[in-house]
């Protein structure tokens, strides 16, 4: 099984669009695929059309897998199953700080019930706490959606020396362009700034497209709703990069 | 959790869609026009045997699952019929499952019908769907309808699943634990999943010896009756051989048991099944080669490959011309007549009249005799086989060793199965061995009496007789391998803990070394 974290410390960079979208992908290519909806806003459980259960919270949460798991739901697709967000994650915090091991928590939780997937999405919710550490050891690879803008840029730059400053190894970090207006010329001089330096930065970038944030009407993946939009061939390509860097047979 | 499988009567079809809609706030289907479906197995049911089937539907073949109603394999096909042969496919998954089952018999097909699909999506108020019913309902060409539900529950739903379960047991749905595809299987006649070659009878110790030989007899008969369409048409050579097989067994019988059944009746059964072995001798021969082509071919150097491909020629005209003789014989007076008198004779309850002593003998104690008369001959005859034995004495006890396989056979079920097996397997290592060395034989003085009727001119003819040549030459050393090796195979057969065995079998005397 791989981890695969969807993170940034900022909101509203299309980090939960990317979860859903590439997760329904992997899902379709015959993949066990699990989502595992960590933000308590919940918007990739929206996007599923799945609630959580009144019982569900974050001790159970951090129990074990074997109650975690009892809270996994189906998908209207095949393969694709989703552990959906609850409101009392905001205190997940505030319950790990009181935890020994209180980094590995989330590793621990997630080893407990992931044999059967392929593949599991994390979608983080976008802040620099307990919780993102806890991400950041359970998760294989970390992908990084940033507007290109300078303070995205700049945010990108934060969590990396905040990596280094923790001993994490910053290779698992692998950020990509998300939102991208061609029209603006702020962004594609970013854009093209960091395609001429090519280091970390995913070949593919996901445009900025009024079908993405049509998502929240019909409440299902846009990769799945309408496959030969440039949106999704967008994600395709994405995906298809992004299991090449992951070692995988397309 | 699983699917669920049920089997819904068909007069309450109407009402599910009612009732799904009382419980569920949507309900969404998506139907499937009828089309035909059509069921293979091989003529032995090996895919049922193994709790498959295999369904041709809308140009796709599946292998299915019986419990799990999920697919094993499953590969595209063009044709209206499937390809008979696991050989005759295309490379790849479905072959390789198909041919670990089908081996040498031909898929068939059984029954075909004509099935609708009905997928329901059961929804929540957020349109999510929280719960799938598969609707399949089939009609056979006898116009005999069967429903069924396959529920799949969707994780985390269990609530809506339940509820989903309520509804179809509430309108007399039964719950399975297999798929409802059985229903449309049961309805093959006749069942592949009947078919058996060897007598299993319910005898007992103490019935009268002959009462157990016409239940044999009547049974055997059966399974030469069963194979005749088989045979007639030519589907695989596995009906004739079972065909031979019942036949032989017959015959055995009769030999083992003498003084059982009046020796008048044992002279005119005997004699028709002598002709029915002789008239189908060659066509059996020629199956033989014909299917160890690759073996044959395997055993040659390259460039001597190609060159035996004409002898296999020969063989399938010569084939085509010995069915034809088995299908007369099939239709002739005498076959037709040895069905009657077994069957006729299998009918009565009398005791023989006075020409057959052992008639009303009691079962047990005969097969003891028989058993124990029948291993005392193989151990003489094999102690006797030295390194210059002609083969003839060897070919001898391979005769001796497969009478004893049948009275073994035979009565096996009036003894411990822990024992029959393991006799069984002991002298099957011997009998391999010896009919081995019998094939090698007989393939040698085949191969050479075809070689005598050559006068090579051409090229090709020449190539033909050199690789007809280069056979013998490896058949023979195979042979004296085999027979180098004689002694080592007997002595395993011939060991005290055998012995024992058979003399706790059968309450005899082992005989002494």
């Amino acid at each position: 099984v791989k981890i695969l974290a969807f993170y940034n410390m900022k909101g509203g960079v299309g980090k939960t669009a990317s979860c859903v979208n590439l997760a329904y992908l992997s899902a379709a290519e015959g993949r066990p695929t699990l989502i595992c909806d960590l933000d308590p806003q919940g918007a990739t459980s929206f996007y599923y059309r799945i609630n959580p259960s009144g019982s569900h919270d974050d001790r159970k949460l951090l129990k074990g897998g074997r109650k975690a798991a009892r809270e996994v739901r189906g998908t209207d697709f095949p393969n694709l199953d989703l552990l959906p967000a609850d409101l009392s994650y905001r205190n997940l915090d505030i319950v790990l700080d009181g935890k020994k091991r209180s980094k590995k928590r989330l590793r621990e939780m997630l080893d407990t019930f992931t044999p059967d997937y392929s593949y599991v999405f994390l979608d983080c919710p976008p802040n620099l706490t307990l919780v993102s550490e806890n991400i950041f050891i359970a998760a294989h690879y970390i992908w990084v959606p940033m507007i290109p803008t300078v303070l995205s840029v700049l945010s990108f730059k934060k969590l990396l020396s905040f990596f280094k400053a923790e001993k994490y190894d910053t290779r698992r970090l692998h950020p990509f362009f998300s939102m991208v207006e061609r029209r603006k010329l702020i962004h594609r001089q970013t854009v093209e700034e960091k395609d001429g330096k090519k280091k970390r930065v995913m070949q593919t970038a996901i445009p900025y497209l009024s079908e993405v944030e049509k998502m929240g009407l019909y409440r299902a993946p846009l990769t799945q709703r309408y496959p030969n939009s440039r949106a999704s061939k967008a994600y395709h390509d994405l995906w298809r990069e992004m299991k090449a860097l992951m070692g995988e047979k397309h | 959790m699983k699917t669920i499988h049920y089997r819904l009567p068909t007069k309450h079809l109407a009402s599910l869609k009612k009732e799904l809609f009382k419980t569920f706030a949507g309900v969404t289907e998506e139907a499937t026009p009828a089309a035909p479906l059509a069921i293979y197995d091989t003529f032995d049911g090996g895919l049922y045997r193994k709790g498959q089937t295999m369904i041709q539907e809308n140009g796709l073949l599946r292998i299915f699952d019986i419990q799990s109603g999920s697919d094993l394999a499953s590969a595209a096909i063009s044709k209206a019929t499937a390809p008979r042969f696991h050989w005759e496919y295309p490379e790849g998954s479905f072959r390789d499952h198909l041919s670990g089952i089908s081996g040498i018999r031909a898929l068939l097909p059984l029954i075909t019908a004509k099935k609708t699909k009905t997928m329901f999506h059961l929804l929540n108020s957020d349109d999510k769907t929280v719960c799938r019913m598969h609707l399949e309902r089939f009609v056979t060409d006898e116009q005999e309808a069967i429903a069924g539900v396959t529920l799949s529950p969707i994780r985390g739903y269990r609530k809506e699943a339940n509820a989903a379960a309520a509804i179809l047991s509430a309108i007399g749905g039964i719950r399975l634990s297999h798929h409802p595809i059985v229903f449309v299987l049961e309805k093959i006649s006749p069942n592949p999943a009947d078919y058996q070659a060897k007598p299993v009878l319910p005898l007992e110790p103490d019935m009268p010896a002959v009462a157990a030989v016409r239940m044999i007899l009547g049974f055997l008969a059966g399974v030469m009756q069963r194979n005749e369409e088989g045979i007639r048409r030519d589907f695989d050579t596995e009906f004739l051989h079972d065909f031979r097989v019942a036949v032989r067994r017959s015959r055995s019988l009769l030999t083992l048991t003498k003084g059982v059944v009046s020796p008048e009746v044992s002279a005119v059964l005997t004699a028709d099944l002598r002709a029915a072995g002789k008239a189908t001798n060659v066509q059996r021969d020629m199956d033989v080669y014909i299917l160890d082509q690759g073996v044959y071919e395997a055993l040659l150097p390259e460039p001597l490959k190609p060159a035996i491909r004409p002898l296999f020629t020969t063989l399938r005209r010569r084939r085509t011309a010995a069915l034809k003789k088995t299908k007369q014989f099939l239709a002739a007076d005498v076959y037709r007549n040895l069905q009657r008198h077994i069957n006729d004779y299998a009918a009565q309850d009398s005791i023989d009249p006075s020409d057959a002593p052992q008639a009303d003998a009691p079962l047990l104690a005969l097969a003891q005799k028989v058993i124990t008369s029948r291993y005392r001959k193989v151990v003489k005859s094999g102690r006797r086989i030295s390194g210059e034995t002609p083969d003839a004495d060897i070919h001898q006890l391979r005769i001796e060793c497969k009478k004893l396989r049948y009275a073994l056979e035979f009565f096996s079920p009036l003894f411990p199965p822990s024992d029959m097996t393991r006799l069984i397997k002991q002298l099957k290592m011997l009998q391999d061995h010896l009919g081995r060395f019998n094939d090698l034989a007989v393939q040698q003085e085949f191969l050479g009496a075809y070689l005598d009727r050559m006068t090579p001119t051409t090229a090709g003819a020449i190539g033909t007789a050199a690789a007809t040549g280069a056979l013998i030459g490896i058949l023979h050393q195979e042979q004296r391998h085999l027979r180098a090796k004689f002694s080592d195979v007997f002595d395993t057969f011939d060991s005290a803990d055998n012995a024992e065995r058979y003399q706790r079998l059968t309450g005899q005397k082992e005989p002494s070394k």
